[in-house]
């Protein structure tokens, strides 16, 4: 290989390392949570970090790495998904809120338990759209890149995520005394002056 | 602003989505409002709670000999030459790393810094997208400032930012150089940006209105981890400031404790 074409490769390769690897961790996690076997997150993992150096060339440097590698695991789940014809991950639906009761609290000390254990009873699509906003830090732009929907749709299933959240986490904020009238637990010093509708 | 409003606006102030104008509004909604001041705290404390719980989840990490193979498999599709830059031996101490901190967190065995309010950590999203998008990729919307223009807009505070930050203990004692400053606005949100070297890294010092006027100051804290970014802040009267940079943790902490009180001097003088 001649020396010139070696130091582009070598450089390509270090830039590779320095932006996309350290990822790695973040993405499996994101990637195992979602499909919820080892087997099958490690494959889809190896195989989202050989289509990114593949295609490394392409990635914009300055940009967000991480919401590009996210936006190539979920074309490689999409696709391991068609192969196997399985069911669409979404499950986007109106009618599930209809029937929860509202919940305008968001209780204060939940365990890291509780709260992955309200979050698994999400749908998988309100799950993966707080994961996106919460753990990833992705912008509304960014996750709407990801999971190809528009930036409103991105608004609105994130506004009916935390709903559902909060009614998930509602037995946790029972245990606080939320919702059941919180005698004493005002801070006596704090007057609340908002205009309450 | 109306509770109610507030929280149908909640979600976009806490993802920072919100133009300059909402903002402010959601601002003085809070400055005056116990009950949704409260709902912000708990928002902010479950988004937080949340991505701890995802970070240290020992069910959802990575197995060694998994990130090993994956190494692997991309060495093997590059050209042969040295690897990646990655040696297996350094990802076996992240590994340690990320092991250890995981069960100090479970255990609470590790001694951590403050944790910064609520409302600074709210903040402390923005403060770090503003260093990512101004300092490190120069990809802001809109156009920034200098500082003497800022004072002349908007607070005649900002037109000493710089030589305040100069002057103080962190900068003339910790080797840091400054590279500039000068004021900037990202999602929304106005900031006082001064921009420093600090043992080889770019660092953000980020000066932001909090309409808090009568808070003295507080001790430096730590918000949470944005986007692989550090996040040191504290309070000082009518101001939120914030360091931001990929700097170690505990050097991170330690740069923004030696700085408050110079800051905290001059905004309790202004």
């Amino acid at each position: 290989m001649p020396t010139e074409t070696r130091e582009k490769s070598e450089a390509l390769r270090a830039d590779f390392a320095g932006a996309i690897l350290p990822h790695l961790d973040g993405v499996f996690r994101l990637t195992m949570w979602l499909v919820r076997d080892r087997a099958e997150a490690e494959d889809v993992v190896q195989e989202t970090f050989s289509q990114a150096w593949q295609s490394f060339h392409r990635f914009q440097p300055g940009t967000n790495a991480r919401a590009w590698l996210l936006t190539i695991m979920r074309h490689v789940r999409a696709n391991r998904n068609r192969a196997r014809r399985r069911t669409p991950l979404d499950l986007d639906t109106e009618d599930q809120l209809e029937h929860v009761h509202a919940v305008e609290q968001t209780p204060q000390h939940v365990t890291a338990d509780e709260v992955l254990a309200a979050l698994a009873e999400l749908p998988v699509g309100y799950q993966e759209v707080v994961l996106l906003c919460d753990v990833e830090d992705l912008s509304y732009r960014e996750i709407s890149n990801v999971m190809e929907i528009p930036i409103g749709t991105v608004m609105s299933r994130l506004h009916r995520a935390r709903r559902l959240l909060r009614v998930a986490l509602a037995p946790y904020a029972a245990a606080q005394g939320i919702g059941r009238g919180r005698a004493g637990d005002a801070d006596p010093t704090e007057q609340s002056q908002g205009d309450h509708r | 602003m109306t509770c109610a409003e507030f929280r149908d606006m909640a979600e976009s102030y806490q993802a920072g989505e919100l133009p300059m104008d909402t903002n402010h509004e959601v601002l003085a909604h809070l400055e005056r409002c116990a009950d949704c001041r409260r709902e912000l705290d708990a928002r902010v404390t479950l988004r937080q709670t949340l991505r701890q719980a995802f970070e240290h989840a020992p069910t959802l990490a990575p197995e060694p000999r998994f990130v090993a193979s994956v190494r692997a498999t991309l060495e093997d599709h590059g050209a042969a030459g040295r690897g990646f830059g990655v040696s297996t031996s350094w990802l076996a101490l992240a590994a340690g790393v990320v092991l250890v901190v995981a069960l100090g967190w479970q255990y609470g065995r590790i001694d951590r810094p403050p944790v910064a309010s609520a409302t600074l950590s709210a903040l402390g999203v923005h403060a770090a997208g503003d260093h990512r998008y101004c300092a490190l990729e120069h990809a802001l919307d809109e156009p920034v400032i200098t500082l003497d223009e800022a004072a002349r807009r908007y607070n005649p505070i900002y037109a000493s930012l710089r030589e305040v930050v100069a002057q103080s203990a962190a900068v003339r004692e910790g080797g840091v150089d400054i590279l500039g400053a000068h004021w900037c606005v990202f999602k929304g949100r106005q900031f006082g940006h001064v921009i420093a070297r600090h043992s080889g890294r770019v660092v953000s010092i980020l000066v932001t209105p909090t309409g808090q006027a009568s808070s003295a100051g507080s001790p430096a804290a730590t918000c949470e981890a944005s986007a692989g970014l550090q996040v040191a802040c504290f309070d000082a009267p009518g101001h939120g400031v914030f360091v931001v940079s990929d700097l170690g943790g505990g050097e991170l902490i330690e740069f923004a404790r030696s700085l408050a009180p110079s800051l905290q001097a001059y905004f309790a003088r202004a």
